[in-house]
């Protein structure tokens, strides 16, 4: 697994500089703004799309294929995919709580900590989520066919809410309590998440036939 | 003796096409030649070997031992090359010595700067740069460096051109010369399996049609060339395949019986016109 990671962070290096270019754009972008919920918004799409196209890359190359020749297990290759997205995850967590401390002493007024932090972790979470259900997509419908799956899916319910509050006038609001209970455990709600995507997609890969 | 890969009974469907019933051992220190032609079924017997699909029935064993799941001790000892390359554009040599030595136990990263070396493959230089002779070879050099004792081609050698293919052989011969490595090597070049290989296994259909020695197998064949007038005075028991052409017919038969026949034109086969015959000629 460790070679695989290893071969992953290479990728990034090499294909990524484009996606890393960008990140520094936004992150620049969300200095400028004052705000650091751009800057978690924005390693959590750099992040989902790092992990999506590591699995895409392989596919390309025809390394998928000869992977499943190597002693590694089919297991250990789709667990390192995880742990990747967590590792690209939890460096954008550190560059995010880095640009926390750098607002916080560059506009001590306006930077409120505990939101920062809480959007932060919220964005956090939220990534995980959308990785959860990015992987299993990929593995069983590649990563094209996948793209456009996650948009519907994550559409969807927001679309929804969007119709039913039109037409029936209806209100949503939560309250205080839950959004503080939401934000304090989103990072748990994460990790559940991508334990059973994990699963999921653990179960398709070793049916896959290549 | 001992058998570095047994196949047993293997059979894997696809609706269309079928392995049907597909038996042959490869020795321990031997080399066999897995010939067929294209659709024959010769990658994915292979891929059934190597897990890359899952049999329908039968058995696989490596290194004397049945396989199941991952297989993964027994990977520790497999080098694998297929056609084509296996590696992402902007790797380098070095960056695949660095993932593969962590992957395999006894990676050995003197032998693998030792090939590219031998090879001329720059270790700084991106994969996408490279010829295809030169992605071939290092996936080869990859193969090999971590002392597999079985190593499985998957028409590896074709698009080479032939000094390149001959670079590549030569390191199968000294790869071989401990008899301790085996090599399967499919491949459409019939004439590199003819100077390499030890065992000829040949596949159509889905079926395999042949599994012996190459010695035996091409010294107990003959082709048997007359004009048609004189091909009726051939007894059809003796026939394994016919073939005609404008000049008259060819017959392909067992030394033995060509033997009764000393008056007609009688030469050894390749291993090519034995493919041929089997699967252009037809069944009398």
């Amino acid at each position: 697994m460790t070679g695989l990671l290893k071969k992953d962070f290479r990728l990034l290096a090499m294909y990524g500089k484009i996606l890393l270019l960008m990140m520094a754009i936004f992150l620049l972008t969300a200095v400028f703004m004052e705000t650091v919920t751009l800057a978690a918004g924005v390693i959590l799409i750099m992040g989902l799309r790092m992990t999506v196209n590591t699995i895409s890359y392989d596919d390309m190359s025809h390394f998928s294929e000869y992977s499943v020749t190597l002693p590694v297990s089919r297991t250990a290759q789709v667990v390192e995919k995880y742990l990747f997205s967590c590792c690209i995850l939890g460096i954008g967590a550190g560059i995010v709580a880095v640009l926390n401390l750098v607002f916080r002493m560059m506009f001590p007024e306006s930077t409120d900590m505990v939101e920062n932090v809480a959007s932060t972790l919220l964005c956090m979470a939220l990534g995980m989520v959308l990785i959860s259900l990015m992987i299993p997509l990929v593995y069983k419908f590649g990563a094209e066919k996948a793209r456009v799956l996650i948009i519907l899916i994550g559409m969807s319910p927001a679309l929804l809410i969007f119709l039913l509050a039109g037409d029936t006038g209806l209100e949503v609001s939560i309250s205080e309590r839950i959004i503080f209970l939401l934000f304090s455990c989103s990072p748990l709600i994460g990790l559940v998440f991508m334990i059973v995507s994990c699963l999921i997609s653990i179960r398709i890969y070793q049916n896959k036939e290549f | 003796m001992e058998y570095s890969l047994q196949v047993e009974h293997l059979c894997k469907s696809y609706g269309s096409f079928a392995l049907q019933d597909v038996n042959f051992s490869l020795p321990k220190g031997s080399v066999m030649g897995f010939i067929g032609e294209n659709g024959a079924g010769k990658t994915t017997v292979i891929k059934c070997i190597l897990g890359m699909v899952r049999k329908d029935s039968g058995n696989i064993k490596l290194f004397g031992q049945e396989q199941r799941g991952d297989m993964l001790d027994a990977k520790q000892d497999i080098g694998v090359v297929f056609d084509g390359s296996n590696f992402h554009d902007p790797m380098r040599a070095t960056d695949i010595a660095a993932m593969m030595e962590k992957i395999y136990r006894n990676w050995d990263n003197t032998l693998f700067e030792k090939y590219l070396y031998q090879f001329q493959i720059p270790s700084h230089k991106l994969f996408k740069e490279f010829s295809r002779g030169m992605k071939m070879k290092l996936s080869i050099a990859t193969a090999i460096s971590h002392h597999p004792k079985l190593l499985i081609l998957d028409e590896a050698t074709s698009g080479l051109d032939p000094i390149v293919r001959d670079e590549i052989l030569d390191v199968f011969f000294e790869l071989i010369q401990d008899e301790e490595h085996s090599i399967l090597m499919s491949s459409h070049i019939t004439s590199d399996l003819q100077k390499i290989a030890d065992y000829i296994t040949f596949i159509h259909n889905g079926r395999i049609l042949l599994s012996e020695e190459k010695d035996l197998m091409l010294e107990n064949y003959r082709i048997l060339k007359c004009s048609r007038s004189q091909a009726t005075k051939i007894a059809k028991k003796d026939i394994i395949r016919r073939r005609e052409n404008e000049f008259g017919c060819e017959f392909l038969m067992k030394t033995e019986c060509a033997a009764r026949y000393r008056e007609y034109l009688s030469e050894q086969p390749s291993l090519e016109d034995i493919m041929l015959f089997y699967v252009k000629g037809e069944l009398v």
